[in-house]
């Protein structure tokens, strides 16, 4: 039933272009549906529409080279893998390499600090840059609004190493924050040795340093509101809030959809670079999590099978939980992905 | 039509493009016969050229090789070229930082186009299985060892360093380095400062100690020296003036030297950095020690009061140094020598190890004095390995054979004569170290102009050949007055052992783990403290079968039996 909906659509809209408007005709006058590939829906489409197609052909080119034909390298996660072994005639070990990472005794802890990274960064994240494009949006000074959000973009163009040098800078145990609570007469305070301050550390500055950058797609799609829906609203007496509840909301709602989707799906995928930069040996206990750990064992300890492993296992999981964010997205909101 | 005339080029170009990256140049094997015949390859008479004019002409050799940040090209050390004039056999290194070398040491021993051999190859035993005993990339270097007089001279001398460098399957895969000097097997010496101490006395803070038992060798107890650390942590705005960066105490957290197992020492532990040594002929894990306990209890209660400043647990090598310089800020450290740590070594006193104290939970440590046992190894197997499909490569043998002749190997290992060594030798014929140039340190000319790794300085080299730098000396003077005596005679450090493959699997297996597990739960344990419900909890934890410290135990005893029985 949708497909046909969205097919009638797709053809009153090509209708517009001179070229592809004369093909439409046939299989309306015949009415019988016929069953040959020749005649089929698929082919009939393709007929009409192949220039448009050739534009796809560089995207599905590049996607083929560079995700699809890697793929074979996972064969590797079944190996006793160094690099230099072929990959078809390598030492077979079978589902040994998943076997040792489950029975590992870090296993729990890893997918437990994985998890909780990941998660508590996805609570905070996620929300804030929708706050941050709404409240932007509805500032009546334009002047402000541009000011500020220039202001908000500026940290994401400071590279990992540095913001994690100026977090060491500052937070360090003679740095500039413990100074502040030592002249308060608190007592200093390790930060980088601290199990419990990892997390917020870590998770405040990653925000810090992107939820400028995030919201501009939300303000993009703000601007898109029609000024005509204000408008009524206000005639009808609606607050401020109440505006930003029943318009701008409902008007970006698909958008976070999408967005909440792909966010779920890469929740697990969270990049070891910022961590291992972080990690000292007090606060490994909650900051060793999946991305580090492959990156130790694959790189560090040479254990390339081991590693793809464990890493295909998080992929495992990632596809698992975008799949699951998809289909409750589906089932409520109409809005997903596939 | 057109348009599919261009997609069908672009998709040849990315064809082509993908396909490109392949090819190499073939070269020569040339026959024992012909390299003599030909080349006048010869290896008896290591004062001679190894090859003639014709063979430094033709024959050469690639080798990837980290290097310090701070060193010259190796094509361009002294050195290198000296070796080049005396054996005319050609090298071409291939410099990479050490950095970088750690992560493509893996890829460069899968796919090796164009390498003949890895210089500071850094293998493990672990990889030399992978490499030499099962992919077989690496060539067995003992087939050679005709062509290497001074090596198999070495082996013929030295059955202990045959032991460490022969795997398991009998073949030696990687060449060693040896550098004999006593001075990496007690890692940390403690320095006190003089001045500070002094108010210390004259204020009374401390009791059984006068002004004139302040120099080197001072014994202190551990209740002395919480005594003058806390009067110096009371006192620290009237000793330095600022407040900031002053420490009592403080050392580099599990550093490989100036770190704090110096420490556990007062409880007569020998603890190092892998805690675990030999003891009796035992392999044995210290802190598995009764005494462990205790010990990091009372070095919890130094780090409560403040007398152990907590950054010592953060700090970087790099941070501990140079927050030493400048103004004084550091009452007590732990280093291998004064002098690189503050501006002013003659205010530091070296102290004998501290002995333990009386009272800790009920136990008497006050005739425990004893000092960390590193594992460092005096003997490094796996510092240069050669790929077996490497073509002449009697002639690189021959050539790297070289390097463990004294005079080249002191040069070496501490740069070129002319420039770290004088022209004239001493009257007993030795090499005698030159002062460097004014704008530069010993250290900084040391690196900058010698490559380092493979080398042969013994004892016996020390005594004939080269005369030992006068910072060698002192430290070596200082380490057996006040570090090697206290080590009981029954404590050995672990030496390079040989695993088998299955053995090598449960180290792989659970290594990381343990390495991880005790690094955690003892720095928690030292900076918060540690009851003995959990100190409990923590050792059957360690050696359950989850972390597996059992398990790594049993492999090491089992290695080390094997190596203990071949003496």
């Amino acid at each position: 039933m949708q497909t046909k909906l969205v097919e009638t659509q797709a053809e009153g809209v090509s209708e517009g272009i001179p070229q592809s408007a004369d093909v439409a005709v046939p299989e309306a006058v015949s009415g019988a549906p016929r069953h040959s590939f020749q005649d089929s829906n698929f082919v009939h489409n393709f007929k009409r529409n192949w220039s448009y197609l050739l534009f796809l052909i560089p995207a599905v080119i590049v996607t083929f080279i560079f995700a699809y034909i890697p793929m074979y390298g996972l064969l590797i996660a079944f190996q006793d893998f160094v690099p230099g072994d072929s990959i078809w005639t390598g030492y077979w070990i079978g589902f040994d390499n998943f076997t040792e990472f489950f029975g590992n005794y870090v296993f729990w802890e890893l997918m437990g600090n994985t998890f909780l990274l990941c998660i508590l960064g996805f609570i905070i994240g996620f929300p804030l840059p929708i706050i941050v494009a709404v409240m932007l949006h509805t500032t009546r000074n334009k002047k402000i609004t541009k000011f500020l959000q220039t202001v908000f973009n500026g940290p994401h163009f400071i590279s990992l190493v540095v913001l994690v040098g100026m977090l060491y800078l500052f937070f360090g145990r003679y740095g500039l924050v413990n100074n502040i609570i030592e002249s308060t007469g608190g007592e200093r305070f390790s930060f980088f040795l601290e199990e419990g301050a990892f997390r917020p550390m870590y998770i405040l500055s990653s925000n810090w340093q992107d939820f400028g950058w995030s919201s501009i797609i939300y303000i993009a799609a703000l601007s898109g509101v029609e000024q005509s829906q204000h408008e009524a609203a206000m005639i009808d007496g609606a607050s401020r809030f109440q505006r930003i509840l029943h318009v701008d909301l409902p008007a970006i709602m698909p958008i976070i959809s999408v967005m909440l989707i792909m966010s779920i799906g890469g929740l697990m995928g969270v990049g070891y670079e910022k961590v291992l930069l972080m990690q000292t040996d007090g606060n490994i206990g909650v900051s060793e999590i999946i991305a580090t750990y492959v990156y130790k064992q694959g790189i560090q300890n040479g254990r390339a099978g081991y590693a793809t492993a464990v890493g295909l296992f998080n992929s495992v999981i990632n596809l698992i939980l975008l799949i699951i964010a998809n289909t409750v997205s589906k089932r409520f909101s109409e809005n997903s992905l596939f | 039509m057109k348009k599919l005339l261009m997609i069908g080029a672009i998709g040849c170009a990315v064809v082509l493009t993908l396909a490109g990256c392949g090819g190499g140049e073939q070269r020569p094997s040339n026959s024992l016969e012909a390299l003599k015949a030909d080349y006048g390859f010869q290896w008896e008479d290591s004062s001679k050229p190894i090859l003639n004019e014709k063979g430094a002409q033709e024959i050469g050799f690639h080798i990837y090789s980290s290097k310090n940040a701070s060193a010259k090209d190796y094509n361009d050390l002294d050195i290198m070229q000296t070796l080049y004039e005396d054996t005319n056999v050609y090298v071409e290194w291939e410099n990479v930082s050490e950095s970088i070398y750690g992560e493509s040491k893996t890829l460069k021993l899968g796919n090796h186009k164009g390498i003949d051999a890895i210089y500071h190859a850094g293998l493990s035993s672990n990889e030399i299985l992978t490499y030499g005993i099962k992919r077989k990339v690496l060539l067995p270097i003992d087939e050679y060892l005709d062509y290497m007089p001074n090596f198999k001279r070495i082996l013929n001398d030295r059955a202990d360093i045959e032991k460490q460098v022969t795997s398991t399957d009998g073949h030696i895969y990687a060449l060693p380095r040896v550098e004999e000097m006593g001075l990496l097997q007690n890692p940390n010496l403690l320095f006190l400062n003089k001045t500070w101490t002094k108010q210390a006395i004259d204020a009374k803070a401390v009791t059984g100690i006068a002004e004139a038992d302040l120099k080197d060798g001072l014994t202190l107890t551990a209740e002395q020296m919480e005594a003058i650390l806390t009067y110096f942590k009371n006192n620290s705005s009237s000793l330095t003036g600022v407040g900031d960066n002053f420490r009592p105490l403080t050392f580099v957290n599990n550093n490989w030297q100036g770190n704090q197992y110096d420490l556990y020492g007062m409880f007569g532990i020998n603890d190092n950095t892998d805690h675990m040594i030999v003891k009796d002929g035992q392999i044995a894990y210290t802190v598995l020690d009764e005494a462990y306990f205790d010990a990091v209890t009372y070095i919890n209660s130094w780090v409560k009061k403040g007398l152990i400043d907590q950054v010592s647990f953060e700090q970087s090598q790099d941070n501990f140094l140079a927050n030493g310089k400048g103004a004084e800020q550091y009452g007590a450290f732990y280093w291998w020598e004064s002098e690189t740590v503050v501006d002013n070594p003659e205010n530091y006193i070296c102290c004998a190890p501290l002995k333990g104290p009386k009272n800790v939970n009920g136990h008497d440590y006050s005739n425990c004095q004893t000092v960390c046992v590193s594992n460092n190894p005096e003997i490094s197997t796996g510092e240069l390995i050669i790929f077996k499909d490497t073509p002449n490569v009697e002639v690189l043998l021959a050539y790297f054979d070289r390097y463990y002749m004294p005079e080249i190997s002191a040069q070496i290992n501490y740069g070129p004569i002319g420039l770290a060594f004088e022209e004239e030798r001493d009257a007993n014929g030795k090499l005698v170290a030159k002062n460097p140039p004014a704008d530069m340190t010993t250290d900084e000319l040391r690196l900058q102009n010698a490559p380092l790794g493979l080398c042969y300085l013994s004892g016996e080299v020390w005594n004939t050949t080269v005369e030992m730098e006068p910072r060698a000396k002192l430290r070596l003077d200082r380490l057996s007055k006040y570090e090697a005596n206290f080590v009981p005679a029954n404590v050995k450090p672990v030496p390079n052992l040989q695993f088998t493959e299955a053995e090598l699997n449960t180290l792989t297996r659970y290594q990381t783990n343990i390495g991880n597990y005790l690094l955690n739960n003892l720095l928690k344990f030292t900076r918060n403290g540690v009851t003995a419900g959990d100190w409990e909890s923590f050792k059957t934890e360690l050696l359950s079968t989850r972390v597996g410290l059992s398990e790594v135990q049993k492999v090491y005893q089992a290695a080390y039996g094997r190596y203990a029985s071949e003496n």
